[in-house]
């Protein structure tokens, strides 16, 4: 494996809940990342599937650390960032940068493309002052925008032509990491392909890492290096893109498999789907021992015990399940 | 390189985009009654600091002969026959036709006749003859035109209600951005000052203001902007809780721009459409509240008037001198009515829903 440029290790992001109006009292917690312990390697796509409400984008918030963390380290190039000052971690996240999930919220409506492309620029003097609309014109380019546009609203763009300026917008200051939160989904799916070609190719050309977050597993396999499966808070498998969907280990991630349709009519014809019984548990409180346990149809006695530590099937794909070489 | 998207042609001159204010402005302008209130705003603002300049009356010239003149009436200058120069004392023909001084004479009417036809006419050891000039709406119980009353009145509501709006939004907008970004204690701390002051009865408050600082017409603008920025900062408060979720905030977050900046260019900007409307609606609360003030004997003092002075004083001696109340009270309504219709047009024109998405 090449050589992590972002670690996560033992990540934790607790939010607490309240009750009462007057005297408030802290009715729970809501899990919501509970010990995610990642490495995302220079150059590398690392997608990360799960279903809504599994925490995906709280660990998104999280690396890029626009919530607090509670507990654990992400280290960006050897500095973790959890434990910067605030001016440290505005200095070192111009590293980091995300794509969000819906382009129609997350551009500023009263900003011409121009002022949102040119004001990370300007803040943090990326190139002078001449320069900065030769920038980007660049920017615009790269995500395949032409320059004239830049003097539109984001309200004048279609939703895929609207990611790309979100694109740009996370390109602006040449980050190393790109987290991508779920950038297609809001997307027509003509317009997904566009956009996943649009994140793969700028990897390539501009040495970027990714992380990849989508509950779309056949996007993912389009995209990724390595695949990330996340359940409740806790990552349960992990391994290259391939040998994760073609023999997913963890039962989680074998029902999840087996609900992506085929292509083919007389495969699909035989697919048989794990229906999971049951919704997922909630993040205030989660069960004990493994999280899946309650769903699981391979569950036993000791399953209930303790979460359990992830398990190497092959080399560099590894799974959270004790009973691995049984099932 | 990615696929070029079908719209990129070569020509290489930038497309101008229509901003969301562009396009609340041509949605404005479609509102008919908008448009009139706006029109007549600046109208009655024109007129009101304008037209004391070109009257030939002065708002504090008192004619004391001619108390409580109704509108239009027909002066009559009078003079003594030793000094034509001057006129030593005024009248007007309605009040002559009652005049038994007049009437003695045998051939009243023919005397009105000429009287009306612009010759002078000599009565006794009194000259009378038809002045140039018309008190359009009358003068008030001092013999002073209320005409340029009502316009220099008008400065001074229409002044107290743009500089008290104004000293209310600026305090307004900041303390409910900062509220309302940071959260947490701080928030909280801030929000029970506003609740505090809330609490505080308006008239004391302003009883002391005006008792330590001496009454001034400028502190008259702080004491009511000092009050009415409470709602606004409660406003803009709620509007940037519900506007730093958005993913733009989080996106310029994580460009790592400061908190400043983000409260500054990213929020205010998107929750201006509620407070613009809100800044309109206060402006006829303000005008109000400077009425009741004066009112109190605690706002403008005479000889100044303000729409509120003028309204009570024509409020007193309404049964004798109706005009006295109507028309001072015709141009106050007239102006909240194209406040309000102003402040709903802004509403509909930045309402975000209606916006083309």
């Amino acid at each position: 494996m090449p050589e992590p440029i972002l670690e996560l290790r033992d990540v934790k992001t607790h939010f607490p809940v309240h009750r009462g109006l007057l005297f408030k009292q802290q009715a729970g917690t809501v899990k919501a990342v509970d010990g995610v312990t990642l490495s995302l390697g220079r150059g590398e796509v690392l997608g990360l599937v799960g279903e809504s409400g599994c925490g995906k984008s709280t660990l998104a918030r999280t690396i890029l650390q626009l919530v607090p963390t509670t507990g654990g380290a992400v280290i960006l190039e050897g500095k973790n960032l959890t434990q910067g000052s605030e001016m440290e971690v505005r200095e070192v996240r111009r590293d980091l940068q995300m794509v969000f999930q819906d382009p129609y919220a997350s551009l500023n409506p009263r900003k011409t493309v121009f002022d949102t492309l040119a004001e990370p620029l300007r803040v943090h003097r990326i190139c002078a002052a001449e320069a900065v609309s030769a920038r980007v014109s660049d920017l615009l380019t790269r995500v395949g925008l032409a320059p004239r546009l830049m003097k539109k609203y984001p309200h004048e763009f279609s939703g895929g032509q609207r990611q790309r300026i979100a694109i740009a917008r996370a390109l602006a200051l040449n980050p190393k990491v790109i987290v991508a939160d779920e950038p297609v989904s809001a997307l027509d799916v003509s317009i997904q392909a566009q956009i996943l070609n649009l994140l793969s190719s700028l990897c390539r050309t501009m040495d970027l890492s990714l992380i990849f977050i989508a509950h779309d597993l056949s996007v993912v396999k389009h995209i990724s290096d390595r695949v990330a499966v996340m359940y409740l808070g806790k990552i349960v498998e992990l391994g290259p893109a391939v040998d994760v969907i073609e023999r997913p280990s963890h039962p989680y991630t074998r029902a999840l498999i087996s609900a992506i349709p085929r292509h083919d009519p007389e495969v699909e014809r035989g697919r048989r789907r794990i229906v999971l019984p049951g919704d997922p548990p909630s993040p205030i409180n989660p069960p004990a021992g493994c999280t899946f346990h309650p769903r699981c149809p391979y569950a036993q006695e000791r399953c209930k015990a303790a979460f359990p530590p992830m398990i190497g099937v092959a080399p560099g794909h590894e799974a959270a399940c004790v009973r691995i070489g049984e099932i | 390189m990615p696929v070029a998207l079908p719209t990129s042609e070569p020509s290489a001159a930038a497309e101008k985009g229509s901003s969301l204010w562009h396009d609340a402005w041509l949605r404005l302008r479609k509102n008919r009654l908008a448009v009139f209130g706006a029109a007549s705003l600046i109208v009655i603002a024109v007129a009101c600091f304008l037209g004391p300049l070109v009257t030939p009356f002065h708002y504090e010239e008192q004619q004391l002969d001619l108390r409580a003149s109704p509108p239009m009436a027909e002066l009559v200058n009078i003079y003594r026959p030793e000094d034509l120069s001057a006129p030593f004392s005024w009248s007007y023909v309605a009040r002559l036709r009652v005049d038994r001084e007049f009437d003695r004479t045998g051939d009243a009417e023919a005397a009105f006749a000429r009287l009306q036809k612009g010759e002078s006419v000599t009565l006794g050891t009194r000259i009378y003859k038809l002045a140039p000039h018309r008190h359009i709406l009358g003068t008030d119980t001092l013999g002073r035109d209320l005409f340029v009353r009502i316009l220099s009145g008008g400065r001074v509501s229409l002044g107290v209600g743009l500089a008290a709006t104004f000293v209310a939004l600026t305090i307004g907008v900041v303390y409910g951005a900062v509220a309302g970004y940071f959260g947490g204690m701080l928030d909280t701390v801030m929000m029970r000052i506003v609740d505090i002051i809330y609490s505080l009865p308006f008239t004391i408050f302003v009883i002391l203001l005006m008792v330590f600082f001496g009454r001034d017409i400028y502190l008259l603008f702080v004491a009511i902007g000092a009050v009415e920025w409470l709602t606004m900062a409660r406003i803009v408060r709620s509007q940037v809780m519900a506007t730093k979720r958005m993913e733009y905030v989080e996106a310029a977050r994580s460009l790592g721009f400061g908190s400043r900046r983000i409260i500054f260019r990213h929020i205010l900007p998107n929750v201006l459409g509620p407070v613009i409307v809100y800044s309109t609606l206060t402006i006829p609360a303000v005008m109000l509240l400077e009425a009741f003030l004066s009112f109190l004997g605690l706002g403008v003092q005479p000889p100044m008037s303000s729409w509120g002075v003028l309204i009570k004083e024509g409020a007193e001696k309404m049964e004798d001198f109706p005009w006295l109340l109507i028309y001072p009270g015709v141009v106050f309504s007239w102006t909240l009515f194209s406040l309000n219709f102003l402040g709903d047009g802004l509403r509909d024109a930045l309402d975000v829903r209606s916006s083309a998405d």
